[in-house]
């Protein structure tokens, strides 16, 4: 047998383009400067919830994508857009025609509070917010999407994403500036100002899992007026005392009453019993964790639940396994943690990969992306493709968006492979 | 001259991918260099080199990055002798933070405090800012080339 020696150039196809799957192969490449690496992707544009979950006024940490950007310009590392495994192309066909195949699909549906609730009440997750202020495709004709959140909205859970929906639905128009917030769909949400924000989270302030830095964001935000509300007993830790001096350093600053403040109120160690409606309104009943008899009834015109994410139809079935396949990123470890720590968890099933191979327990021979193409070349959509969308929603920002995203898929697509389309070609 | 090391410090990889560019910039230049992460560099070592570019990020509250703070620690329980060391620094941070590239500082004054002496100006990317790693990187070490003999 003409078998090339234990841990020679492998093929390699990550599925997910999120940051657990660019800097696995980013890693890879290290390991490997000479083996094929083929990235997939559902959607036609990149790079997962750095595109479609960062809020949009956070450039700065979408500007990590310049090194991915890197890996399909320079590092020919190829990106196949477009193809949604397990319906464009069989899982099991990626694994017969790879070497290693690395999953990286993230997890994308919000958690449900896991209460009764009564079906009138309006209840938004935070990650469809999220996604839809991003310009997620097809999002913003969502019903969920369509109406308005009201003047008073009750946001569930206290982490980083519950801050990011409460600082975006609290920014007027121009403190977005810069950022590449869809317009449209906040001006359906929020056709106008939201008068009061409650932030009603399980944990006690000592454990919230947001970051300071996050609070103190909030704190230069010129028309939120900040308060604490329910604490639980806990009131001797850096939230609470952070909360307590950004409050007294805005009474001082502020002058006359301009009538458009926005009044936030955060609620620690409340568990949520049940979501009822009563007046038209949406009504969070919750009981104190401390002291399950001081019940808490938070009315509000909507309700966005941020208590984290799970598989959707979107996730890699359990059932997508085989000795070649590994998971990465989120959807091994569970909707935590920041982009660090998928560079951490990348890092490490790289090398877990480059020890099954040089271990001898995985065989590189498989043909890799030409066993594939001809399946998926009539609707793929390439880095340059990419490209060629990337340059036009820049030039579609209106005033002081930084990108204006194409939010319909096919036009998408249209836009990134453009009507000249060369003849399709094999690898 | 010994070879330039080349020392970075990261959390999301961006400071690794401005190292790299300053090394092939520095090879552009037929300038000898050497890459490294700080987690995997021994503080000893810059007792005996004679010039070191030194890039991190800052983390959480204006802290130092997961891969330079135990570099950092090391420094400073160590203490080596850098008095024959020159360096330059280059930070990454995001405007949007009241810290602002607070850990860069915080590690040039470490460094200074050993005995080394730094040269040029501080470089420093805001990652909200718009310009790119690179523009802003390789702008800074031309600067420092302009300014410094390092060959
Ligand atoms: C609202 C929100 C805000 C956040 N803000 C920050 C922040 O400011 N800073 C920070 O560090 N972290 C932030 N995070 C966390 C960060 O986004 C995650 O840690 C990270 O994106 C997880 O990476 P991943 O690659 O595992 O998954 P994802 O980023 O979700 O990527 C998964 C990719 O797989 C693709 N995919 C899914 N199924 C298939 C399939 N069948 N075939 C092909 N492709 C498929 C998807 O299209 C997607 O591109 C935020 C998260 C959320 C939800
Ligand atoms: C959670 C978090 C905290 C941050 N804190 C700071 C900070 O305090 N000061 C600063 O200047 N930049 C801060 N930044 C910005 C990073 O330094 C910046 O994004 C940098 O490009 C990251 O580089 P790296 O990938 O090498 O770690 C922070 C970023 C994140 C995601």
């Amino acid at each position: 047998m003409n078998r090339p020696p234990s841990g020679s150039s492998p093929t390699i196809a990550v599925v997910g383009s999120g940051p657990s799957g660019c800097y696995t192969a980013q890693f890879l490449r290290k390991l490997w400067p000479t083996s094929e690496i083929a990235v997939f992707d559902a959607l036609p544009a990149p790079y997962g919830l750095v595109r479609y979950g960062v809020a949009t006024d956070h450039q700065g940490a979408k500007a990590v994508t310049c090194q991915f950007d890197r890996l399909f310009e320079r590092d020919r590392v190829r990106f196949l857009g477009n193809v949604r495994i397990g319906t464009d192309l069989d899982f099991a066909e990626l694994v017969e025609a790879f070497d290693i195949v690395v999953l990286a699909t993230g997890l994308m549906q919000d958690r449900p509070l896991g209460v009764r609730q009564d079906p009138r009440a309006r209840v938004l997750g935070a990650g469809i917010l999220l996604r839809g202020l991003n310009g997620y495709p097809d999002l913003g004709r969502s019903p969920e999407l369509s109406a308005p959140l009201g003047s008073r909205i009750a946001i569930v859970g206290n982490g980083n994403v519950a801050i990011d929906a409460l600082r975006l639905l609290a920014k007027d128009r121009s403190a977005l500036a810069g950022s590449d917030v869809d317009d449209r769909v906040l001006d359906l949400l929020r056709p106008l100002p939201v008068e009061q924000i409650e932030v009603i989270g399980r944990s006690t302030a000592s454990n919230a899992k947001f970051d300071l830095a996050m609070l103190r964001e909030l704190g230069h935000l010129s028309n939120v007026d900040l308060a604490i509300g329910e604490t639980a007993g806990d009131e001797e830790n850096p939230v609470i005392g952070l909360l307590r001096d950004l409050a007294a350093s805005r009474d001082k600053a502020r002058g006359v009453e301009t009538g458009e403040e926005i009044q936030v109120t955060f609620h620690f160690g409340q568990s949520p019993t049940a979501v009822t409606y009563a007046d038209g309104r949406a009504v969070l009943e919750t009981e104190g964790t401390d002291d399950a008899s001081r019940i808490r009834r938070y009315e509000a015109d909507s309700i966005i639940t941020a208590a984290g994410f799970v598989a959707g139809d979107d996730s890699a079935p359990v059932s997508w396994s085989a000795p070649n396949v590994w998971r990465v990123g989120w959807l091994r470890r569970g909707a935590r943690g920041t982009i660090p720590e998928n560079r951490r968890d990348a890092s490490q099933i790289s090398e877990s990969i480059g020890a099954a191979l040089r271990e001898g327990l995985l065989a590189p021979g498989k043909p890799g992306l030409s066993a594939v193409w001809s399946q998926i070349a009539p609707f793929v959509v390439e880095f340059d493709d990419w490209r060629r969308l990337d340059e036009h929603e820049r030039g579609l920002a209106l005033d002081s968006r930084c990108r204006r995203k194409v939010t319909d898929l096919d036009e998408m697509v249209g836009v990134a492979v453009g009507s000249g389309r060369p003849a399709l070609q094999s690898t | 001259m010994g070879p330039i090391q080349i020392l970075f410090g990261t959390e999301s990889g961006n400071a690794e991918m401005v190292a790299d560019d300053i090394a092939d910039a520095l090879e552009g230049r037929g300038l000898e260099h050497e890459v490294s992460a700080m987690e995997n560099f021994e503080v000893d070592l810059l007792t005996s080199a004679d010039f070191a570019i030194f890039i991190t990020s800052t983390y959480g509250d204006g802290e130092l990055p997961m891969t330079t703070a135990p570099f950092h620690d090391a420094l400073v329980t160590a203490k080596p002798d850098l008095r024959s060391l020159r360096f330059a620094a280059f930070g990454l941070g995001d405007r949007t933070y009241d810290t602002y590239n607070n850990a860069v500082t915080v590690l040039a004054s470490t460094l200074t405090e050993l005995g080394a002496t730094q040269v040029g100006e501080t470089g420093r990317h805001d990652a909200s800012g718009g310009e790119s790693y690179s523009d802003t990187a390789l702008g800074w070490l031309k600067q420092l080339l302009d300014d410094v003999a390092l060959d």
